[in-house]
């Protein structure tokens, strides 16, 4: 595990994409002098936003190159690991308010009513 | 002594300015109109700089030396390093006196942020900023909060240091108004598999919270507990550090909108310190 040059890598191709007459595309990751794992380089090279996320990359960093390459929420969201998604966890403000109850309105005004929801502190045992 | 004459709060999705016709035309109205509005109020304080917070996104710093706050102190700063963020590149001009006043008197009130004379300017503060100073013309102090990396700092951490910046600026002779300005958040997941999610009873929780005045039950929330609104809604601390700076004030949240197209909960909260409150109370988003 090399995660640190890993992050290194990507981070180092991020900032050349920033450069103002960088000729450097942001699907091509240069993945030489750095001390990689074949996996790693083999992820970098493909651009394996799932892989990244498995290896442990920050999700600033996954983030950006997303975004470098022009790929929406809707065309990595799906990359990811199935099941990964899933919410752990009850936190203090769940049930306070939001479209799906009806108590955030179309009109942006938030209707609290007499129970906005609990405010006691986390539950983890309701994962 | 300088006197804090406003403060406010809002999201910077990059959305907001890279491609705001993607949001719905109701939501992004309300949104640009609730920047609009507290742009007004600095304004007509004659607000001469501003200290902007914001989270750290890779832009200055990174994983081999990642300082928890940094104080911008430079002459200027260049921003923003996106180039498809729909702001043009350009010279931000700083305070360096404001800027070390806050430096040295947060320093003396319990605090250890780093200083960086050559800070980069990315969307986290150009998107408020150039809502706020479209010509680019208002001195800025930009101060950098890590909200990503973890450990991180709690929320009462960062409420507390908002208090520390505060009182920084109230002592500072060498100007007599400046504006506090949070950036960051509402809810929004990044680089995982729950990109794009928006936690809505978060955001409308956590203004209320704000509104209520910060709280304990928002302050001693736990880091673990934040994280379960978003990756990223840990920016919100670049908020609670600005009502912190504004003690006693009149809290007002303006606006929010669960943007999806900008993967983002969008929100403006206003904080009128006593002496500074419009005569008539701004419209609250929350309706009894």
């Amino acid at each position: 595990m090399s995660l640190y040059q890993l992050q290194q890598c990507l981070f180092d191709h991020l900032r050349r994409l920033e450069e103002p007459d960088t000729t450097a595309r942001p699907d091509r990751v240069l993945v030489d002098g750095y001390d990689l794992t074949e996996a790693e380089r083999t992820a970098l090279t493909a651009g394996d936003v799932a892989a990244f996320h498995i290896h442990g990359v920050h999700p600033v960093l996954i983030n950006a190159f997303c975004r470098a390459n022009g790929w929406k929420r809707a065309d990595y969201r799906q990359l990811f690991p199935a099941g990964a998604d899933v919410i752990v966890g009850r936190p203090r403000w769940r049930g306070f308010g939001s479209r799906a109850d009806g108590r955030l309105g179309p009109d942006g005004r938030v209707h609290l009513g007499q129970d906005p929801g609990r405010t006691v502190g986390l539950d983890l045992q309701e994962a | 002594m300088a006197e804090i004459v406003l403060g406010y709060s809002a999201s910077h999705a990059p959305m907001m300015s890279a491609n705001p016709e993607s949001a719905p035309p109701a939501m992004r109205q309300r949104f640009f109109a609730a920047l609009d509005q507290v742009r007004d109020r600095v304004e007509a304080s004659g607000a001469q700089a501003v200290v902007l917070l914001s989270g750290e996104h890779f832009t200055n710093f990174f994983l081999d030396n990642l300082p928890q706050l940094c104080v911008g102190v430079g002459e200027s700063h260049l921003g923003p390093v996106e180039k498809w963020l729909g702001i043009p590149r350009t010279i931000v001009p700083g305070h360096p006196g404001l800027a070390e006043a806050i430096l040295s008197g947060t320093m003396t009130r319990g605090f250890q942020p780093s200083v960086s004379s050559r800070l980069t300017v990315d969307h986290g503060f150009m998107t408020v900023y150039h809502a706020l100073s479209p010509s680019a013309d208002l001195p800025l102090v930009p101060v950098v909060m890590n909200c990503t990396t973890p450990p991180l700092i709690t929320l009462r951490q960062a409420y507390e240091f908002g208090t520390a910046v505060g009182a920084a600026i109230r002592a500072y002779d060498g100007l007599d108004r400046v504006a506090v300005v949070g950036a960051g958040g509402l809810s929004h997941f990044v680089g995982e598999p729950r990109v794009g999610d928006i936690d809505e009873d978060f955001d409308l929780w956590f203004l209320h919270q704000l509104e209520l005045g910060c709280p304990p039950d928002l302050l001693d929330l736990g880091n673990d507990e934040l994280a379960l609104a978003g990756n990223g809604t840990g920016e919100v601390r670049a908020w609670v550090a600005c009502a912190g700076a504004l003690p006693g004030a009149r809290t007002t949240a303006l606006d929010y909108e669960p943007i999806g197209e900008w993967i983002n909960g969008m929100g403006v909260v206003l904080h009128e310190p006593a002496d500074r409150q419009a005569p008539q109370r701004p419209d609250s988003i929350f309706v009894r």
